[in-house]
C-alpha cells in the first residue's frame, strides 16, 4: 500500500519527527519517497521588505534560503537514502499547504506526512496552520506527527 | 513499525474507508489493530434534553449501533488476517480516544475526516479536530 509517500518538512523540531516516522514507514511499507521542502513565500517577502537595503541584497537572501532548504531536503534525503530508500528531494517556492497539496497531487502520492508543527510553532497542544490546512483540504490521506 | 494502531469509527460509511487503511497498515506493518466506538453521552444528554427520549433506551441502541460497527472492524481484520481488539465505550468521543491512545500504548490513530455528523466537502469533523490537537502519537486522517 501507498507506492509513493510524501514527507513536507521544514526542518522544525516536529518536521524532524515526521521525516523517521515517515521513512520508517516507507521501509516497512516498500514506498518511494518524495521529501519536500517549501520556501515560504510569506517569510521571502518578509525578511526581503526589513532587510534589503540595510547592507543584505535580495539575492543573498534568496540564495541563504534556497541554501537552507537544499540542507533540508539534503538531510532528510540521506536519511531515507541510508536505510535503502529511493528517495526524491524536491523544493519549491510558495505557500507551504497549497505547494503541498499540488505536490501530492502531481505526484500521485498515496499518503502525505508533514510535522503538527513547523517553525513558527509555538503550543505544544494545537496543530500549526500549515498542518490544519493540509489535513482540511486534502483529498489523500494525512499523517500528522508530533 | 507501529506495534498498537487505533482505529475510531462510527459506523459511517466514511469511517469503513478509514477502517480499512487502518487494517491494510496493521496488516503490512505487523500491527494489531484496537477497534474502538464511542457512545457519545452529550448526543445521549441532549436526546434526553432535547427530544425527551429515555436515557437508557438512547443509551441501549447506540451501545447496539457501536457494537455492530466493532463487528464490523473485526471482521475486516478477521478477512484480512489481521489481530484485533474491539472496544466500546461511554464519553466525550475526542477525550475518549485521546486517553485510549495514551492508556492503550497507541502508536497510530486512524480515523476519517468526518463522522456521521460531517456535512461539508472541505473541512474535517469536529472529533477529528480535537483528536488532532491532543494526541500524543502520530494521526492518520482518511477522507
Amino acid at each position: 500500500m501507498y507506492r509513493k509517500i510524501l514527507i513536507a518538512t521544514d526542518g522544525s523540531e516536529a518536521s524532524k519527527a515526521a521525516e523517521r516516522g515517515g521513512m520508517k514507514l516507507a521501509k516497512s511499507l516498500g514506498s518511494e519517497v518524495v521529501v519536500l521542502n517549501v520556501i515560504n513565500e510569506m517569510a521571502i517577502s518578509k525578511a526581503i521588505a526589513a532587510l534589503v537595503g540595510r547592507g543584505f541584497s535580495e539575492e543573498d537572501l534568496r540564495r541563504t534560503l534556497k541554501d537552507s532548504a537544499e540542507e533540508i531536503v539534503t538531510d532528510a534525503a540521506k536519511m531515507g537514502e541510508d536505510i535503502g530508500l529511493r528517495v526524491e528531494p524536491l523544493i519549491r517556492e510558495g505557500d507551504p499547504a497549497l505547494r503541498i497539496l499540488e505536490t501530492a497531487a502531481i505526484e500521485g502520492v498515496g499518503l502525505i506526512i508533514l510535522g503538527s508543527h513547523g517553525e513558527g510553532g509555538i503550543s505544544s497542544r494545537l496543530i500549526g496552520s500549515v498542518a490544519w490546512k493540509v489535513v482540511n483540504w486534502s483529498e489523500t490521506p494525512v499523517m500528522v506527527v508530533r | 513499525m507501529y506495534d498498537r494502531i487505533l482505529v475510531a469509527t462510527d459506523g459511517s460509511a466514511k469511517s469503513k474507508v478509514a477502517v480499512q487503511h487502518g487494517v491494510d497498515l496493521a496488516k503490512a506493518t505487523g500491527a494489531k489493530l484496537l477497534g474502538v466506538y464511542i457512545v457519545n453521552e452529550v448526543v445521549v444528554a441532549s436526546a434526553v434534553r432535547q427530544l425527551g427520549a429515555d436515557k437508557k433506551d438512547i443509551e441501549a441502541k447506540l451501545q447496539a449501533s457501536g457494537e455492530k460497527a466493532v463487528a464490523d472492524i473485526k471482521k475486516m481484520a478477521d478477512d484480512a488476517g489481521v489481530a484485533v481488539e474491539t472496544m466500546v465505550k461511554s464519553g466525550a468521543p475526542a477525550n475518549m480516544i485521546v486517553d485510549l491512545a495514551r492508556t492503550e500504548g497507541v502508536d497510530l490513530i486512524v480515523m476519517g475526516s468526518h463522522g456521521e455528523s460531517g456535512v461539508t466537502k472541505l473541512l474535517i469533523g469536529s472529533v477529528v479536530q480535537k483528536v488532532l490537537y491532543w494526541a500524543t502519537c502520530p494521526v492518520l486522517v482518511v477522507r
